[in-house]
C-alpha cells in the first residue's frame, strides 16, 4: 500500500490524518478533564475515552487510501457522522444513565472497537478504498462498526426517552443506510469487494439487509 | 505567463491550507459542542 496517497484540497493526505488524529486523542483527555466528577468515571464516559484513544491512534498509524471518495461521497457520509455526538448531547449526564442504557452503550462500543481493531491500518472514517478486510466481525456483516454505532445511539435514547433523542435514533438508521450505500459505491468495481459481497450478503443486520 | 501560473499555484495552496485548518478547527468546535461525546466514526 502506498504511503504517499492522494492529496485532499492540494494538501498532503498525511496532514489530515495527523491533524484529525491528534485532535481525537486530545478529545479523550479533554472529555475526562472537563467531565463533572460524578460523570468522569461512568461507563459511558470511559467508553467514549477508550474509543477516542483507539480512533486517534488508528488515524495516526493508518495506511494511505488507494482511492479517495469524491466530495459528494464525503457530503453524503457527513450527516451520519454527526448523529453520535448529537445523541450523547441530548442524553442525560453520562453518570446518570440507568444500567441497561450504559450496558447497551458499552456493548455497541465493544462491537465498534472490535471492528476497528480488525480494520487496523485500513481504518477509514470517510469513503475511500483501502485494503479489503473480511475477517472477524466482517465475516458476519459488511458494516459491523455502524451496527455498533447504531446501538450506541439507541443507548442514548434508552438513557432517558424523549422525542428529540427518539427522533434522532430513528433518523440515524436512514443516514447510516445512505452512508453504507455511498461507501459501497466507492468500493464498486473492485473484484475482491464484489466477491466479498457475494460471500457476506448482509450489510447491517443478518437476515434483513 | 510563468509568473501567473506560479501565482495561481500559490493561491491554490493557500486555499488548500486554509481549508485544512478550517476542517480541523470545525471538527474541534463540533467536538466541544458535543461535550467531547463524539461516538460516531
Amino acid at each position: 500500500v502506498s504511503r504517499t496517497g492522494p492529496d485532499l484540497l492540494g494538501v498532503p493526505w498525511r496532514w489530515f490524518d495527523l491533524g484529525i488524529g491528534l485532535s481525537v486523542l486530545s478529545w479523550a483527555v479533554l472529555g475526562m478533564l472537563h467531565a463533572e466528577p460524578v460523570d468522569r468515571w461512568s461507563a459511558p464516559r470511559l467508553t467514549i475515552t477508550g474509543l477516542d484513544l483507539l480512533v486517534g491512534g488508528l488515524l495516526l498509524a493508518r495506511a494511505a487510501p488507494l482511492r479517495s471518495g469524491s466530495l459528494s461521497h464525503l457530503a453524503a457520509a457527513l450527516p451520519a457522522f454527526l448523529v453520535g455526538g448529537t445523541a450523547v448531547t441530548l442524553a442525560p449526564p453520562l453518570g446518570a444513565w440507568p444500567w441497561f442504557a450504559a450496558a447497551t452503550f458499552v456493548a455497541g462500543a465493544a462491537a465498534v472497537a472490535l471492528s476497528f481493531g480488525f480494520l487496523g491500518r485500513n481504518f477509514a472514517i470517510l469513503p475511500a478504498r483501502r485494503a479489503l478486510v473480511t475477517a472477524g466481525p466482517y465475516r458476519l456483516i459488511r458494516h459491523p462498526a455502524y451496527a455498533g454505532e447504531l446501538l450506541m445511539v439507541l443507548a442514548c435514547a434508552l438513557a432517558a426517552p424523549s422525542w428529540p433523542v427518539a427522533a434522532l435514533a430513528m433518523a440515524a438508521v436512514p443516514l447510516v443506510v445512505l452512508r453504507i450505500v455511498v461507501e459501497e459505491r466507492v468500493l464498486a468495481g473492485d473484484a475482491a469487494h464484489a466477491g466479498y459481497c457475494a460471500r457476506v450478503p448482509w450489510r447491517l443486520v443478518p437476515g434483513l439487509w | 505567463m510563468r509568473g501567473a501560473i506560479m501565482a495561481k499555484k500559490g493561491t491554490g495552496r493557500i486555499i488548500g491550507i486554509a481549508g485544512f485548518i478550517g476542517i480541523i478547527v470545525l471538527l474541534n468546535v463540533l467536538s466541544y459542542v458535543f461535550d467531547w461525546g463524539w461516538t460516531f466514526y
